[in-house]
Parts: C-alpha cells; sequence; structure tokens
C-alpha cells in the first residue's frame, strides 16, 4: 500500500529524491487530501524544506502560512467559545482538529480545520445554543428538512457560525448519533476529560483515538478519509510513546463505549496505509470484533476510499466504492427505514435547487 | 525559447488534448489541458506569445477544461479540474472558456502566498508601475484594457503581487477579462483590440477577453517598482478628475480588496505599510476613456513635479 | 481598574487625521482616529487607569482644550473595547 503522499509522510526527508513531475503529483496529491499543511511541517521538521528550490518550497511555505493563520484565529474564537459557555457554567470541550491544535499535539501541527467542533451534555446543549446565540454565534439558514436531521437523528444542532469572523461552530452532543447501533454513553467522555489550556477541555487521548476512529468510519466523508487515517497514525504512535499504559487501555475502553468496531478498522487501515506500529496481539484481538467474512470486502471498500483522489493513486471501482461507502455510512447512522426517505428527499431537493439556478 | 504560436497547429492541438501545454505566465509555470473547441481557440489565440516551459520543468498548476464523459458531452457540459478536483458545478460549453480564465486566476487566489496579493490591475509605462486596486462596478479592467492598447504593458489585470518589504510589482499577465458593455467599449476604442471566445449567461452576463501582451516587454519577467495607487472609478455624472486621496484610507481600502492580506498576519500589515508610504494614492474619477489615458499619463510628471 | 491593549498591536501613522491599527489578536485591521490611535500607542507601552491616561495625553493638547478630556477619553476607551482591541482589567 504505497503511493507518493503516503511515502513522503511516513519519510519526509525523501522530497529530495523527487523529480519536478514527482514533486508535482505530490503537491497535488496534498492539496486533495487536505495533507499539504502536515506535510510542509514534517518537510520543516526533518529540515528538507530548506534544500528544495524555491519555486518548489514556496507551496509548502504557503501550506504553512495557512495553517499558522487558521492557528491564531482557532485561538480568538475558541476563547470567546469558552467565555460564552463559561457565563452559563459550561466547559468548552473540543473535538479533532480542534483539540489537536490548540492541545498541541504532533497530529495537530499542519492540520487544516474547516470548523471549531465542541461538545456538551445532551441534556445542557439548548442552554449551550442559547447562549451562543446570545454571543454573536447566528444559527446557520439552512431548510427546515436539514435544522430537523441534525436535530432529531444526529448528534449535532445544525452550525453556528459567527458572520463577522467566518467562523463555523459544531456543537455536538455525543460522538455518534443516538440512531446509530452502538449506544455510545457520552457521560463517560465526560469523565476523562484532559484540560490542554486553562478552561479548555480535550478528549483523553484513548477517547480522542476512538472517536477519530469513529468518525471515520461512520460519517461517510471519505474526501478526508486519508487525512482521519493520518490523525489516527500520529496519534496512535504519539501516545503510545508518550504513555506505557496506552495500548493496555485502549480496546477495554473501546468495549466500554461499545466503539470496537470502528476501532478496529482504525488500527488495522493506519497500520496498512501508514505502517502504524501496533503491537500484533492488540491488532489480533481488536480483529475479533469484525467478522472475518465481511473483510474482504472491507478491504475493497476502505483501501480505494482511503486513497488520494488522484489518477495516480485511484485505483479502478473508486467511484462505486465511494458510492457504497456513503450509502453504508448512512446505513451506519440511521435504522434502513429512515434511511430511504431521507436520501431520496436530499436528492429531490439537489433538483430542484438546480433548477432554481438556471 | 520556444512560444506557444511556434508549435504547429495540428501539433498545439494534440498535445493540448493530452494535457502537455507547459505555459510559463509570471512567476508559475501552468500546464494546460483541453479537448473543448472554444477553449482549444481562446487559448491558440490569447496565448500565442507566452513561452511554454522546457520539458521537465516544474509545473506549479495543472488546468483542465474538458467535455466530462458521454452524459456530459449530451448535456453540453464541460470541467474545470484543478488538482484532479471539480471545484465548479458543471459549466455549459458556451461558458467553458470564461470558466478557464476564472480557474487559473483561483489557483494564484487561493494557494500562492509568498507575495502580498491586492485584487488590482497593474500597468506600467518605462519604469512607472501603476496599481489600480479593483473595486466592483469601477471600470477597472475596461481601463487597464484601453491602457494596454495605448503603449502601457499590462502587468496584470487582477493580481498586483508585491514581494513583501518592497514596493516591487511582479508581473503576471493574462487576458483582460471584460464584461457586458465594456466589450463593445474597447472594440469601439481600438480595431486593434484581439479578442478570445464570448461567453454568454455567465453569473457576471457577457465575458470575453482581450489579448493584452501587446508591448515587446510584455513577457519580461523582471518586477518593477510601483510608483503610484490609483482608485479608478467610472461614472456617468461625476466631474472627471484626477485627486490625490489619503494613505490611511487607501491603506484598508487596499486591504479589504486584497486576497491574502489577513492570512499573512504581522507580516500583511508591515507589507501594505511599505508600499502604501512609498506610493502617492490617487482617486481617478472618469467617463471618457480617452480623459482617463491622459489623466494616467501625466502620473509620472505629477510625481516628479511634487 | 486599568486599561490594557489585547497585544502589542502595530501602528501605520501617515500624519493623517486617522490612523491604521493591526490588533495581532484579533487579526483585525482598523481604521482609527489619530485620537484613539494616540491612546492605543500610549496604552501599548504599559497599562494605565482613565486619570493616568489623561495625564499621558494632555500635554498634547492645549489647554482650553482638556476640559472634557476625560469624558472624551473614556468614551474612546469604551469604543476600542466594542472592538475588542482593549480590555479592562
Amino acid at each position: 500500500m504505497t503511493f507518493l503522499l503516503a511515502q513522503l509522510l511516513l519519510h519526509p526527508e525523501r522530497v529530495l529524491e523527487l523529480d519536478n513531475a514527482q514533486l508535482n503529483v505530490l503537491l497535488s496529491q496534498g492539496r486533495n487530501s487536505r495533507l499539504l499543511g502536515s506535510l510542509a511541517f514534517e518537510m520543516q521538521r526533518v529540515g528538507a524544506d530548506t534544500q528544495l528550490p524555491q519555486i518548489v518550497d514556496r507551496h509548502f511555505q504557503s501550506a504553512r502560512l495557512i495553517y499558522e493563520k487558521q492557528k491564531q484565529d482557532l485561538s480568538y474564537d475558541s476563547e470567546k467559545v469558552r467565555l460564552a459557555l463559561d457565563s452559563v457554567g459550561q466547559k468548552l470541550v473540543l473535538l479533532k482538529g480542534a483539540a489537536y491544535i490548540l492541545g498541541g499535539l504532533p497530529v495537530g501541527r499542519g492540520r487544516y480545520i474547516t470548523d471549531i467542533d465542541i461538545i456538551v451534555p445532551k441534556d445542557r446543549i439548548d442552554e449551550a445554543e442559547r447562549t451562543l446565540i446570545a454571543f454573536d454565534w447566528e444559527a446557520a439558514d439552512i431548510d427546515p428538512y436539514d435544522d430537523h436531521y441534525y436535530r432529531t437523528w444526529g448528534h449535532e444542532i445544525p452550525p453556528l457560525t459567527n458572520l463577522k469572523r467566518e467562523t463555523t461552530l459544531d456543537v455536538h452532543h455525543n460522538i455518534l448519533p443516538p440512531t446509530a447501533g452502538p449506544n455510545v454513553d457520552a457521560s463517560l467522555l465526560f469523565e476523562q476529560l484532559i484540560e490542554v489550556k486553562p478552561g479548555i477541555y480535550t478528549l483523553s487521548w484513548k477517547d480522542m483515538v476512538i472517536h477519530s476512529a469513529t468518525h471515520l468510519f461512520h460519517e461517510g466523508e471519505f474526501h478526508h478519509g486519508l487525512r482521519d487515517l493520518w490523525d489516527l497514525d500520529r496519534m496512535l504512535r504519539d501516545f503510545s510513546a508518550r504513555d506505557p499504559r496506552f495500548w493496555g487501555g485502549l480496546l477495554p475502553r473501546a468495549e466500554q463505549l461499545q466503539l470496537t468496531g470502528s476501532l478496529f478498522h482504525g488500527l488495522n487501515y493506519a497500520n496498512q496505509v501508514f505502517e502504524t506500529p501496533v503491537p500484533a496481539h492488540i491488532l489480533e484481538e481488536a480483529s475479533s470484533w469484525s467478522r472475518a467474512l465481511r473483510k474482504p470486502l472491507m478491504d475493497f471498500l476502505f483501501l480505494r476510499a482511503l486513497r488520494p483522489n488522484h489518477p495516480q493513486s485511484r485505483l479502478r471501482h473508486t467511484d462505486l466504492a465511494l458510492n457504497l461507502l456513503y450509502f453504508r455510512s448512512h446505513y451506519l447512522r440511521m435504522p434502513l427505514h429512515l434511511l430511504l426517505p431521507h436520501l431520496a428527499k436530499k436528492a429531490w431537493m439537489r433538483r430542484i435547487k438546480k433548477n432554481g439556478a438556471a | 525559447m520556444q512560444l506557444l504560436h511556434h508549435l504547429a497547429a495540428d501539433e498545439f492541438k494534440e498535445r493540448l488534448s493530452r494535457g502537455d501545454i507547459p505555459l510559463r505566465i509570471g512567476p508559475y509555470v501552468y500546464n494546460l489541458q483541453s479537448n473543448v473547441p472554444s477553449v482549444v481557440t481562446g487559448i491558440e489565440t490569447l496565448y500565442a506569445d507566452f513561452q511554454l516551459a522546457k520539458p521537465g520543468e516544474f509545473i506549479d498548476y495543472n488546468v483542465t477544461l474538458e467535455c466530462s464523459g458521454i452524459l456530459g458531452r449530451l448535456r453540453g457540459e464541460a470541467k474545470f479540474i484543478f488538482d484532479n478536483n471539480s471545484p465548479f458545478d458543471p459549466i455549459p460549453k458556451g461558458q467553458a472558456y470564461a470558466f478557464l480564465e476564472w480557474g487559473m486566476n483561483w489557483c494564484v487566489s487561493l494557494h500562492t502566498n509568498e507575495y502580498l496579493k491586492l485584487h488590482a490591475g497593474a500597468v506600467s509605462r518605462a519604469d512607472f508601475a501603476v496599481i489600480m486596486p479593483g473595486l466592483p462596478g469601477a471600470g477597472k479592467s475596461t481601463l487597464c484594457a484601453a491602457l494596454g492598447l495605448s503603449g502601457w504593458r499590462v502587468l496584470s489585470d487582477e493580481h498586483a503581487m508585491i514581494p513583501p518589504n518592497t514596493t516591487e510589482v511582479i508581473p503576471l499577465s493574462r487576458p483582460v477579462s471584460l464584461k457586458n458593455e465594456s466589450i463593445d467599449v474597447i472594440k469601439s476604442f481600438s480595431s486593434a483590440a484581439i479578442f478570445g471566445p464570448v461567453s454568454k449567461e455567465t453569473h457576471k452576463g457577457v465575458v470575453a477577453h482581450m489579448k493584452a501582451d501587446l508591448q515587446p516587454d510584455s513577457h519580461d519577467a523582471k518586477s518593477l517598482q510601483a510608483r503610484a495607487m490609483v482608485f479608478p472609478r467610472y461614472s456617468k455624472d461625476d466631474p472627471q478628475q484626477l485627486t490625490r486621496r489619503r494613505r490611511t484610507d487607501s491603506f484598508i481600502l487596499a486591504a479589504y480588496h486584497s486576497f491574502n492580506y489577513s492570512l499573512l498576519c504581522d507580516a500583511g500589515f508591515e507589507a501594505m505599510k511599505t508600499l502604501i508610504e512609498n506610493v502617492d494614492c490617487y482617486d481617478l474619477v472618469y467617463h471618457d476613456l480617452e480623459w482617463a489615458l491622459m489623466a494616467m499619463d501625466q502620473l509620472p510628471e505629477l510625481q516628479s513635479g511634487q | 481598574m486599568k486599561w490594557r491593549a489585547h497585544s502589542p498591536g502595530r501602528l501605520y501613522d501617515a500624519d493623517e487625521s486617522t490612523v491604521v491599527y493591526f490588533d495581532s489578536h484579533s487579526g483585525d485591521t482598523h481604521l482609527l482616529s489619530d485620537f484613539a490611535g494616540c491612546i492605543m500607542q500610549t496604552l501599548t507601552r504599559q497599562p494605565m487607569t482613565t486619570e493616568e491616561l489623561v495625564r499621558a495625553l494632555t500635554p498634547s493638547f492645549e489647554p482650553d482644550d482638556t476640559s472634557d478630556l476625560s469624558d472624551l477619553v473614556t468614551g474612546v476607551l469604551e469604543e476600542l473595547v466594542t472592538l475588542d482591541i482593549l480590555k479592562k482589567t
């Protein structure tokens, strides 16, 4: 399982061995997968960037600049969110990219984010929404069907936007929707929070890894698939190096949260794509959670979807694979009888909008 | 040095269809690919005097404008592809050329940050470069086109690129984009104007592009010193005038109409400050193109007189 | 209670009636009156109370004008707080 971007992320010093055509492909794959920032920081870490010709390096410099600006904006915006939540005695608990960056984790270096994701207790989400709106965050102008979907079947309220800052805030109350099979007790997450800055919290390391794996394999947003897998790889390497008890606690925690299937897939595919050193006994134990018969199909689906969307790395049948995965992810989130009307309605709405614009 | 028009017509079409037309455009190399007839003709006409990069040279941006699949062909739709992504919805073939140009703008607008990038035209005569921020509806492109037809060099119609902490402008010359009435205005202004394909019913109305590399030094890569910043404003009713304007609000307006002023944070502020401190800023209100050209011609004397 | 700038900030003063102020804390750029710019420059050097600020600014103004300087200063300071360039500590 090798393609240029994955190889270079793992061995950034090899960028000096690439010819111009390969460099062009690498930049293209990097932009495509939203990993150019991460790659640019890896190259800087090993000092490879200063040895590249300026006409090439300016693209990596640009990627790092974009990340730095994002990080500054994130610091500012998250402080505003913290103040708003604090006014009603709620904690700011960050998820995903925002957590990695403000948590100062290696996985956060160069990581691009589009929104700020936070989680609040389900019984306090209305209060959180009201408070944020009072503090200059606005509810999204989305059609009532999508609004209903978010609130009834999703695990988040519709996105809030700060119009002046153009920042989007996604407020979750769980890391999986209630209509999905596994029933996650979100209160367990709140029991093990880490305070990374005064008043700013993230999930525990194990929970961050489990959430990342869950997000990847349940959300259906595969254009970020490779990026999410890289997140997993970075976190697994970092956390296992810094915490000798990390591996021992990971599977039991996944069982406690009832998210073992996703975690297995995450460990397995990170290991296949990024050579993540997952201890053999862990992989073995985790694989018992995934029914053996389904594995070849899962491999076909996931390995194809996780490559960058670039001719040089896209295998045949990728579009089919992506469509199947999209369907699978929706299926995982909602029982079938609820699923079909939802998908059908969305397609109908798309067509109407298109005609309306013509 | 090989220029696009040195290629035989058949070789050009074949290479373009396969994606082997690497053009040097300002400090970047764009590799073009297209099988849409209007786009092929447009590139052949408007980029005839652009340099081809040598084989094996580093390519910054791969840009494709193609008819997509059987359904796409039946529906008369084309796709713009950058980095093997289609950021835009399928495009009616009649607008394909406009989307090629917008797409090429988009590459620079989003992805390059080694310069402070203003949304502005830039023109020069002798060693005197003028930056013209493009407030919407102000007639910046019309003025750029007229200047380009009157002995001025068009450094750029869309992106004024300034290396930080300098007052230099980096040439990034491409065809000037004109809309609706401006197309006829420029056609009447000079019969020497050469246009590419006309795109109708775009979200901006009718769009066409004018060949703007008409000077012997149009493709010189050297940067030039900016000496003035002119904010043009077309107005049928207001009296025509060229007047000095304050630096601090010119700063704000230029920053507002910049692609990456905010992105560059402190460095952006310093870059804009260095620029504005060292160029004189003007408002140019006009309704008569000839008058506007005369006013622009007087700028170097106005400056040295101070 | 002192007034404090959120960040060191950068100022472009072209000897006009307005100045450009860049606030690195928010990433925002503002066009301020030269009076507000003067206040920002003073507070960037060190946080001050309203009285200390008025005393620091008084030398720049003709004696006749300083009678309501304190009110003027407070008004501007409150505005700068809404712009999130300053905070009260």
